[in-house]
């Protein structure tokens, strides 16, 4: 620290403390001033100020009075403000008559108060009258209500009694005019409250609405009693109302005078405050005068002084500043500078005392180490064992060390400063290095480890792996670029030498695998962006094993470098030829128009492969098969499966006698492949226990005995719900997997027999078995090992159903099997008979116990004849052959019926019941009950059956008229009541067994009705009234069905 | 069987309506002091088939005093023939001479059954009603409320005349404001009974000098210069002649005549309320338990036609809760 007077801060210590004395003595003079003023001033405050104070004061109270007085005068309206304000007003005016000393203010302020007094006077009169006419005004209205209430329940009274009740409505009315008029009343007498001055102009048509008021109610007294005397009373109400307004328009009057005079005595005293405020106004504007001439004085004195203290104070400062700042402040950038330049020699003079001289020694040490730091940067890189060079912005080279100046062939790195990049050895890529140096010194960020040729000055061609960064300097603006490199040519080259091994064929140096891949990859993206084809073809040489046998490896290995060149050359520039393993090759030819186009390539490339070659003095020659595929294709595809399908096409054309090429087919591909990943899925869904049996009832419809159930598999897909048979079974028809899963059908449908027996229910059930199946050798163990598998099942309830539709195959094997099976105790069905082409020869040669008639023949027993004609014939068939018949597909009462009719009582159907879950079964056992039509249906005699089957005629006649009705047939059946089958019926067979009984006549007159009535309605639509003609099938139904009801009397059936 | 064809052979030849209804459960016979085209008669009786048409055979019966006053007493006579004949459950008997003529002559305290009147304008004590057997509903004018809505119409009306036929009826209506005047806001000036067309005709000065407004009433069976009975369409056209200011009817049918406005008594009213007051009787209420009544249901009807000839202003509300009607041709 330097002593306290030689030092910068010393001096400054001393000039601030002459200037605090300088301000102590400008404060004394001020404060002089200010001591005059507030003399002045405290004459002001005393009296003048006291005299404006008093004039506000009393002003103020003035105002407050006139408030109250104007809130006086508003609140002529009934309310309470005037009692509370009252007293206070007054006694406000009187303290103004007390204190006021002026004669002519005190004269004015006792005017004002009587005029306040009777204001007030006048103001309670009208609340008190208005506080009158609420009271008459509620009354009223309540009056008015009360009788709208008994008028209401007259109104209902006479209403419910059946009366008239004008009169009521009359007086309804009326009421709410005069509720109109009260309300009209009351707002007019409002409307004068808030505007005094419109009182007087109101009273008038406020008197007549009473009169009018009081005229209406007098027509009420001719009603009834209760109503009359409540008219009576509204009538004194309204006299007393109108009253009641008329006082108080006197009273409002009176207060609009009141108001008048009360105004005059505030003017009044307004003008009298005025002048005492305009007296006290003059007196303090002399004393303001004389206040301003004493602080100008003052401002003057200060004012001199205190230019002369600055002046002094600025020459101390000028003195300061050139003394111990300018001078010693040049020194020290003097030394700065000596030391940013390597020039700093430590002075020999003694330091000065003062802040400066720590300056100055600070730097002497600071010097020292720069020169250090400097020196050890420097040996750091000449010394590092890689390239270093920095360029200034115009990228001139600044510096390198030692190694870089060796590559540029110079012997000391101050030979490049200066130099650019076209003047070195690498003057070839010097466009190049200053292109990225530029763009590292413009963005700023790094470009770091990036591999790029040199030149060297002997010629010699590098690779260096180069970083550059840019250069900063304190303010972060850039101002050259530093960079560093290193050697890497060595790397590079076994780089490449991996690189080609990785890719390309040792023996015969085509692409390999790896290559082929990538080309390929690198192909099918451009087929799909320019729209053309790209053809794969797999080449296998044919017999190359035995020229390998034959000839030795070596000679093999000459045929397959001959044979790549020879392939090579039959390719086009940017086709592909690779070799990948053996003898097999693949070409990849781009850019194809069509199919065809490859044709004369693949031709080549053949031809090309079966050129012979020497070895050892002997021409070996072989052959090639390829198979082809192409690019795009309606599937996604990716280069593998490509592959692969050339592949399978080469194995394909190999087959078809080698030397030749072979196109891959997708669309059997796509078919083989999703038949397989049904199968799949199936064997999946198998093993997932996604399968389910569902089990429909078969009955006596007659008698109602449930004679057990069919087992039907369902699919719980996980995704599509649940699937019926139609939906898989098929695509394992003729797979073994139909095995599989019919097995697991009779081991679950044996299984759940089990389970029905625990539970109390016995019931049988059938399985349906595949030819394929039933022909399994072993298939008869196989089933004896199940029903060993659940000994509480007795075989008599297991039936199995085996298709008439499937291919039986050998017959003397199936009857075997199902005598077997029978010798075993499981009885055997022909399921849906009359399907096949060998019906009759199944019911004869196969020893089932069951047929079951296919649904077809029942879903259309009713309309078509030739239908009931073969259920008539199969039912008897059945009793011929003494087999039990059973009818599927039953799904309507009158189907039953007339299975019931040809003799047939046991069937199965949605119309009985739909399949359902083994759980649900139990459930529907005890509750199903046949219909009553079948309890009580019949068979009919071998005589009645062609009245069933005229009956079918004539619903398959109507249903033909309807169908041209429709507008579904283009024209109708024929319409002669004797050429329809119905009427051949009646003319023939009809007439002659029942001709003579009366239903028989009803059915022939019944029957001419409805040609009747048929040749009506296609008339109709003939001529294109159809909307005519469809409302006449109701009729026609109607008749069918009564001719179909007479079909059924006893009389004829019996 | 032969009983019940000649009585009816009989009811057509004297003149009176046939049955409402045949095997109802109560027979009732009506006696109409006036004739059975005149419009009072009418609304009476649509007020009497109201009730009792559902319920009873009705047999009506007119003494026609309007056209033959001094033939009233011979054909009450045959009223009460008809009576004995028909030996009905109940009586009604309308308008003051069909009391004086029939019930207290025939009926009154005499039979059992229970008798009906209405239209009845004089005291009933004059009639010694109620009796055992007698009740029923007076009628009464709506004098003071057709003032009061007279002058909404013309609030400049302050005095008030009246003119009725010189019956039973006007002198009863006479005693009614004679009573009650003090109570009318409009002063009366003069009630004159005439029975002569002429009589009418000389008032006209006096009339137009001190009346504001007319009252009419009971102006049926006035003669004419022929001494012809004149009816009520007849007589207010005369005063429309002859008296240019407001006329004022007691009845709906009157302001339908000519008549400018008036809270108006009904017929209807009056045969409704006795049909009432009988059907309970019939029904086995005593009479005794049966007060007197009278006419309550006033309604106010202005004649569209003779305001609009007159333009006098309607004011809305006027107009609200009162029937408007066209003057009948």
């Amino acid at each position: 620290m330097p002593p306290t007077f030689s030092s910068i801060a010393g001096k400054l210590l001393w000039l601030a403390a002459l200037n605090a004395c300088a301000f102590v003595l400008i404060a004394v003079l001020v404060g002089v001033a200010f001591h005059r003023i507030g003399i002045l001033s405290s004459e002001i405050a005393v009296h003048q100020v006291a005299a404006v104070v008093e004039n506000a004061t009393t002003g103020r109270a003035l105002f407050s009075a006139f408030s109250d007085m104007d809130l006086v005068s508003r609140s002529c309206r009934g309310d309470s403000v005037v009692e509370e304000i009252g007293p206070r007003l007054s006694g406000t005016m009187a303290g103004f008559a007390q204190r006021a000393t002026d004669p002519d203010l005190a004269d004015a302020i006792a005017g004002l108060a009587a005029a306040t007094t009777r204001l007030l006077d006048d103001c309670m009169t009208i609340n008190r009258t208005m506080a009158g006419i609420r009271q008459v005004d509620a009354a009223l209205l309540g009056e008015l209500t009360g009788l709208e209430n008994v008028v209401g329940r007259a109104l209902v009274d006479e209403t419910l009694a059946g009366k008239a009740t004008d009169y009521l409505d009359q007086i309804m009315s009326i009421i709410t005019g005069i509720r109109e008029t009260v309300l009209e009343m009351g707002r007019r007498i409002a409307g004068w409250e808030d505007d005094l001055s419109s009182r007087v102009q109101g009273d008038h048509s406020v008197a007549a609405l009473g009169d009018d008021l009081t005229l209406r109610l007098q027509t009420l007294t001719a009603s009834p009693p209760r109503m009359a005397e409540m008219a009576r009373r509204l009538i004194a109400l309204a006299a007393s109302y109108k009253a009641r307004a008329m006082e108080l328009a006197d009273a409002t009057a009176r207060l609009r005078r009141a108001l008048e005079l009360s105004h005059a005595a505030k003017d009044r005293v307004l003008e009298q405050m005025n002048r005492l405020d305009r007296d006290a106004a003059s007196r303090s504007e002399r004393v303001g005068s004389e206040i301003g001439v004493t602080i100008g004085a003052a401002g003057l004195r200060v004012l001199g002084f205190s230019i002369a203290v600055a002046l002094l104070s600025s020459l101390a400062i000028v003195w300061i500043i050139r003394r111990s700042i300018q001078r010693p402040l040049g020194q020290v950038i003097e030394r700065i500078h000596a030391i940013r330049d390597g020039t700093f020699v430590p002075s020999a003079t003694p330091p000065r005392k003062d802040e400066w001289g720590i300056i100055a020694s600070a730097l002497s040490d600071m010097s020292q180490q720069v020169t250090e730091s400097r020196n050890l940067l420097q040996r750091i890189i000449d010394t590092a064992p890689t390239r270093v060079f920095w360029k200034d912005r115009d990228l001139r080279y600044l510096g390198c060390n030692p190694a870089f100046a060796r590559d540029a062939g110079k012997t000391h790195p101050s030979e490049i400063i200066g130099k650019n990049d076209y003047q070195m050895g690498w003057a070839a890529q010097a466009e190049l290095y200053r292109a990225d140096d530029r763009a590292v010194m413009a963005s700023g960020i790094p470009k770091l480890s990036y591999d790029e040729q040199q030149t060297t000055p002997s010629g010699q061609t590098l690779w260096i792996r180069t970083s550059k960064v840019a250069l900063r300097d304190r303010d972060d603006a850039v101002f050259g670029l530093l960079g560093i490199y290193e050697d890497v040519t060595l790397i590079k080259e076994q780089e490449r030498a991996l690189q080609h091994i990785a890719h390309y064929d040792a023996l015969t140096g085509l692409p390999n695998r790896v290559l082929l891949a990538a080309r390929l990859r690198q192909g099918m993206i451009q087929a799909r962006r320019y729209g053309r084809l790209l053809a794969v073809a797999f080449l296998d040489l044919d017999g190359f094993k035995a020229v390998n046998d034959q000839y030795g490896h070596a000679a093999g290995d000459q045929l397959l470098i001959a044979a790549a060149a020879g392939m090579q050359q039959a390719l086009r520039e940017g086709d592909t030829l690779a070799r990948i393993g053996g003898d097999e090759f693949v070409a990849v030819l781009l850019d194809l128009a069509d199919l065809q186009a490859s044709a004369p390539m693949l031709v080549r490339l053949l031809g090309a492969a079966a050129r012979g070659v020497t070895v050892g003095g002997q021409v070996v020659q072989v052959s090639a098969s390829a198979g082809v595929t192409f690019y795009p294709q309606a599937d996604d595809i990716d280069p593998e499966q490509l592959l692969r399908q050339a592949d399978q096409a080469m194995y394909q054309a190999k087959l078809a006698g080698k030397n030749r090429y072979h196109v891959f087919d997708a669309a059997v591909d796509r078919s083989v492949r999703r038949y397989h990943e049904s199968l799949e899925r199936i064997r999946g869904a198998l093993a997932a226990r996604e399968f389910v049996l569902y089990y429909q009832p078969k009955v006596n419809m007659r008698t109602g005995t449930v004679l057990g159930v069919e087992a039907l598999i369902r699919w719980q897909h996980p995704d599509s719900g649940l699937l019926l048979p139609a939906a898989f079974l098929p695509a394992i028809e003729d797979h073994r997997l139909a095995v599989e899963v019919g097995e697991w059908v009779i081991e679950t449908a044996l299984s759940q027999m089990e389970q029905w027996q625990t539970a109390g229910l016995d019931l049988p059930v059938s399985v349906n078995v595949s030819a394929r199946q039933l022909q399994q050798a072993g298939f008869v163990e196989r089933l004896r090992v199940l029903l060993a598998v659940h000994p509480h099942v007795s075989p008599g309830h297991l039936e199995l159903e085996v298709l008439e539709t499937s291919a039986l195959g050998d017959l003397a094997r199936v009857s075997q099997v199902i005598d077997a099976c029978r010798g075993i105790g499981v009885l055997c069905a022909l399921d849906d008979f009359g399907t096949g082409y060998a019906s009759l020869t199944y019911m004869k040669r196969l020893p089932v116990t069951q047929i079951k008639i296919d649904q077809t023949f029942v879903r259309d027993m009713l309309h078509d004849p030739d239908d009931l004609a073969i259920l008539d014939g199969v039912i008897r068939l059945c009793v011929a052959f003494r087999r039990q018949v059973i009818a599927e597909g039953v799904e309507t009462l009158e189907q039953g019926e007339m299975l019931l009719q040809l003799g047939c009582e046991l069937a199965q159907g949605y119309g009985i019941a739909s399949p359902m879950p083994a759980a649900d079964i139990p459930r529907w056992v005890a509750i199903w009950r046949p219909d009553p039509l079948w309890a009580n249906a019949a068979a009919v005699s071998r005589d009645a059956v062609p009245l069933l089957f005229a009956g079918a005629a004539l619903r398959a006649w109507i249903a033909a008229v309807e169908g041209y009705l429709m507008g579904e047939r283009d024209a109708p059946p024929p319409l002669d009541d004797q050429q329809c089958a119905f009427g051949l019926w009646l003319d023939t067979d009809g007439r002659s067994r029942q001709g003579a009984r009366p239903a028989f006549q009803a059915i022939d007159a019944l029957h001419q009705r409805v040609h009747a009535l048929a040749v009506a309605l296609c008339d109709l639509r003939a001529q294109c009234r159809n909307s005519q003609a469809l409302a006449g099938l109701a009729e026609l139904r109607g008749l069918r069905d009564a001719v179909l009801e007479q079909l059924k009397t006893r009389e004829l059936t019996k | 069987m032969t009983n019940c064809v000649s009585s009816w052979l009989l009811a057509a030849v004297l003149g009176f309506g046939a049955p409402a209804a045949s095997a109802a459960p109560f027979k009732v016979l009506v006696v109409m002091s006036y004739e059975a085209d005149n419009p009072w008669v009418k609304e009476i009786r649509a007020g009497v088939e109201s009730v009792l048409g559902p319920v009873s055979e009705i047999v009506y019966f007119h003494l026609n005093t309007k056209v033959d006053r001094d033939g009233g007493s011979r054909r009450a006579q045959e009223a009460y023939d008809l009576y004995q004949r028909l030996q009905p459950q109940g009586v009604i008997a309308a308008d003051d001479d069909a009391q004086a003529m029939f019930v207290v002559p025939f009926l009154r305290d005499k039979v059992g059954t229970p008798v009906m009147f209405n239209g009845v304008n004089a005291a009933p004590e004059q009639y010694g009603f109620p009796a055992s057997n007698v009740s029923g509903i007076l009628e009464r004018a709506h004098v003071r409320e057709s003032l009061a809505f007279i002058k909404q119409l013309l609030p400049a009306v302050q005095r008030a005349c009246f003119i009725t036929n010189d019956v039973p009826a006007g002198l009863a209506l006479r005693t009614q404001v004679e009573e009650e005047q003090a109570s009318y806001p409009a002063k009366v000036v003069a009630f004159h009974l005439v029975k002569r067309a002429g009589d009418i005709v000389a008032l006209g000065d006096t009339l137009r000098a001190a009346c504001d407004t007319l009252f009419i009433d009971s102006l049926e069976g006035i003669l004419d210069a022929d001494a012809t009975p004149m009816n009520n369409a007849q007589v207010v056209e005369l005063l429309g002649r002859i008296y240019p200011g407001p006329i004022l009817g007691g009845n709906r049918y009157q302001v339908d005549q000519g008549a400018w406005a008036a809270v108006v008594k009904t017929g209807q009213e009056q045969g409704e309320t006795s049909a009432e007051m009988l059907l309970r009787a019939m029904r086995g209420t005593p009479v005794a338990e049966i007060p007197v009544t009278r006419n309550s249901r006033g309604q106010r009807v202005i004649n569209v036609t003779a305001i609009e000839a007159h333009e006098i202003p309607l004011r809305p509300t006027v107009l609200r809760g009162a029937a408007l009607v066209r003057q009948q041709p």
